[in-house]
């Protein structure tokens, strides 16, 4: 009798997790499914957050180009070398920063522009810098506000817009509260008071990071698995949200995308983009059924989401999400 | 007075376009160069280390140890950046993760590290050789676009021409003379996985946004390699290869190799031994027991060791190596230590026999010259005499003729177990022809003469 009772008990329990599990699926809804765009060969693309434009680099990351979203027409933005590995939209949509390469013999040059988008000009950031400058990515931190790293520590810089005609203004430390993700570590900037905070007891290279849209969350992705976290705002409550996750974006401050890769240590084997709430409790592969391998997702605040796939398509879908 | 000051007009103008290629070529400095290295594989799906070679000591194992020492290396040797992908056995890190960090931290040069494999049926006893993997450029197959799509079939030429292509020859270069393997050298890796059928490039290769090298040191299902693989220093020289390659290609003179490594064998059974206390320059290296090494992996009690030996940071000169191991004689051999590459010296020792035969234990009663091994012989050969007395020494190398081609000997020396190698050449340092030589031992009045067979 009690055996009977704790089967019933059990597959009752089974019965409603599955149903929880589909209730939560069916809040992600893909409103049209991944439709490759009439682009040439690109590494990486990214859709504006606004939804306007999507940027793409040339192979190995180099050149940055601009679309609409239909990929219909398409012009140069930048023809340096790697500029589209970690180029970043500013939340507005109107900017791009990036970092780039000029190559000498064996050796190269490193240089931080930021794009005016509207008037298609890069306007330099740095200086052509020698390696040892230890020039990192640019990130964003408020709408025109934007940060790199260098050997000497930490540049903030806001671009401004007067006129119609933009510059790019210094802005010193104490000036800006800051919350940046470092090698292995979030650094909070309050003033000039400077915390490094670690999520984990042992040290773990971040790999890619976004801020949700309301910044008070980060999706994190560290190097190795279990890999893609959402932590907290002060970088000490990592959530696991998927153990193979890469790459991640938001979409609002609830869901994320990422990428997930299969290989067998020689070559990539298989490529998805994934949505996830960010709990991690629901997981959805959006790319179920393309013939590709897909690759480093972006998306914008309409669900729109834009992704490249290994043989240098560039795909766009829609997701509803409530 | 006219004539001078032109003739030195012109001595300068010639002066400044001859030095300045030649400065262009050295002139790198090594702190404006990061370098991300990729210790291959990690985790297997099951969660034990990936690919397990003949014995059990795995790819991952093997590169990560390399990989670690070439660090090293590399940051002694002034390098700005030196970045790994994985820091530890224990870590599954994808393809896209490991160009990523590469990418991310804007290195200039990646390199992966792996170790090859060939499957059963192939017998893997018979297979080892080194080879370094490069991104082929593949055809641009949609002419619609201004954009190189990397779409098509393979050119036959390298994506990093001029540098990628350099460097894998160099490394495959080394790695070989270092393991003393076949060299397969450079390959493009879209034609070598298959090419117009099929082929494919190497993910890390594909997605690196600077040039990309991928080593396959040797084979881990080589059974002797595999067993070799377990020795740190063994895998330290194939760091030590990778690091030369680094300091070749980017022009800086590296400082001089001075070391010496080889495999002590059971002269009779031709067995690699353990546990042999090999001492030089006031150190003491010990070749790795049952217990300490092999019992960490499924190396069978029965099997044979490595019988590696390792000596770096020498004097110059011709050093006295002392080689001991129970029940076997004393060897002492004099090596000169090169400069420029490791020095190899392979040592067989000889099992003290019975007493009443020998007299005193380990000292040789008669002046003998042993067969050379290995024989018939390429590219070296060792050959083993003892001297009863203390004297003057001459070994000489002759062809089928009678004429001399090489002296490999001629100084004084104690009674003793000596051994020494021939490496085919002759006195201007060329390789002879294949053929039948003779070696010729004199010490006093007492010659011996023994036949040996060259072959190129």
């Amino acid at each position: 009798m009690t055996r009977t009772l704790t089967i019933r008990l059990f597959t009752f329990t089974v019965l409603v997790m599955c149903w929880t599990a589909t209730i939560r699926a069916q809040n992600v809804r893909i409103v049209s499914p991944p439709e490759r765009l009439p682009l040439p060969f690109a590494s990486v693309a990214k859709i504006s957050p606004t939804g306007e434009y999507i940027s793409f680099s040339g192979e190995r990351f180099n050149k940055l180009f601009i679309s609409n979203t239909e990929g219909s027409s398409y012009s140069e933005l930048c023809s340096h070398a790697a500029a589209g590995w970690g180029h970043t939209w500013s939340p507005d949509g109107q900017f791009i920063a990036l970092r780039a390469n000029h190559h000498e013999e064996k050796t190269k040059r490193v240089a931080v522009e930021m794009i005016d988008v509207a008037n298609k000009i890069a306007l330099p950031v740095t200086d052509w810098l020698s390696s040892r400058a230890r020039l990192s990515l640019p990130e964003w931190s408020a709408t025109n506000v934007f940060s790199y790293s260098t050997s000497s520590g930490i540049q903030v810089r806001r671009a401004e817009i007067d006129d119609s005609t933009v510059t790019i203004a210094t802005v010193e430390p104490g000036q800006i509260s800051l919350r940046l993700w470092s090698v292995d570590a979030l650094e909070v900037r309050d003033g000039m008071k400077l915390q490094a905070v670690r999520p984990f007891r042992q040290s773990r290279q971040v790999l890619s990071s976004a801020w949700s849209p309301e910044r008070n969350i980060s999706a994190v992705e560290f190097s190795g698995r279990p890999s893609l976290y959402v932590v907290s705002e002060d970088g000490k409550t990592p959530h696991l949200v998927d153990a193979k996750g890469e790459y991640p974006c938001w979409i609002n401050d609830r869901y994320v995308v990422y990428m997930v890769t299969e290989d067998d240590g020689y070559k990539i084997l298989s490529g998805d983009i994934w949505i996830a709430d960010k709990d991690g409790k629901m997981k959805k592969k959006l790319t179920e059924g393309l013939n590709e391998i897909a690759l480093y997702p972006s998306a914008s605040k309409d669900g729109t989401i834009v992704f490249t796939t290994e043989s240098g398509s560039v795909y766009k879908m829609k997701v509803a999400v409530e | 007075m006219r004539f001078l000051f032109i003739a030195a007009a012109v001595a300068f103008v010639l002066g400044v376009f001859w030095v300045e290629p030649v400065r262009s070529q050295t002139n790198i400095d090594l702190a404006d160069i990061s370098i991300c290295l990729d210790p291959g594989h990690g985790l297997a799906v099951d969660g034990s280390f990936a690919n397990k070679g003949a014995f059990g000591f795995s790819e991952t194992e093997k590169t990560l140890s390399i990989a670690l020492q070439l660090k090293s290396l590399l940051e002694q040797s002034g390098v700005d950046t030196v970045i790994l992908t994985r820091t530890s056995n224990s870590s599954e890190v994808s393809l896209t993760q490991r160009t990523a960090l590469a990418n991310n931290h804007n290195v200039d040069w990646f390199h992966s590290i792996h170790s090859n494999a060939v499957p059963e049926h192939l017998n893997p006893a018979r297979v080892n050789y080194a080879m370094v993997l490069l991104e082929e450029r593949r055809e641009d197959s949609d002419s619609r676009f201004s954009v190189h799509s990397e779409r098509g079939s393979g050119t036959g030429s390298a994506y990093w021409h001029g540098s990628s292509d350099i460097m894998a020859q160099l490394m495959s270069d080394h790695i070989a003379r270092t393991y003393r393997i076949p060299n397969s050298g450079a390959r493009l890796d879209w034609t070598f996985y298959g090419g117009t059928n099929g082929g494919f490039t190497l993910g890390v290769l594909r997605s690196s946004m600077m040039p990309a090298t991928l080593s396959e040191g040797a084979f881990h299902t080589n059974p002797v390699q595999n067993l070799r693989d377990m020795n740190n220093e063994y895998r330290r020289a194939e760091a030590k290869a990778l690091w030369m390659s680094f300091l070749e290609y980017y022009g800086v003179k590296r400082p001089p190799v001075r070391t010496v490594l080889g495999t002590v064998i059971n002269r009779r059974t031709g067995a690699p031994m353990n546990d042999v206390l090999v001492e030089a320059d006031g150190r003491v290296y010990t070749t790795n027991s049952f217990f300490d090494t092999f019992n960490s992996w499924q190396v069978p009690d029965s099997a044979s060791g490595n019988g590696i030996y390792y000596f770096e940071n020498l004097p110059a000169g011709n050093i006295p190596f002392t080689f001991r191991a129970e029940g076997f004689r004393d060897t002492t051999l004099y090596i000169s230590v090169a400069d420029t590459f490791f020095t190899f010296q392979d040592v067989a020792l000889k099992r003290i026999v019975t007493p009443g035969i020998l007299g005193a234990e380990g000292t040789p009663l008669e002046f003998s010259l042993e067969q050379n091994y290995p024989n018939p012989f390429n590219p070296t050969t060792v050959i083993a005499f003892t001297l009863p007395d203390a004297g003057r020494v001459r070994l000489e190398i002759l062809n089928l003729l009678g004429e001399s081609v090489a002296i490999l000997l001629d100084e004084d020396r104690e009674a003793g177990t000596y051994q020494t190698t021939w490496n085919g050449t002759n006195r201007s340092g060329n390789i002879v022809p294949s053929g039948v030589y003779f070696y010729k031992l004199r010490s006093g009045t007492a010659t011996i003469t023994r036949k040996m067979v060259f072959v190129r």
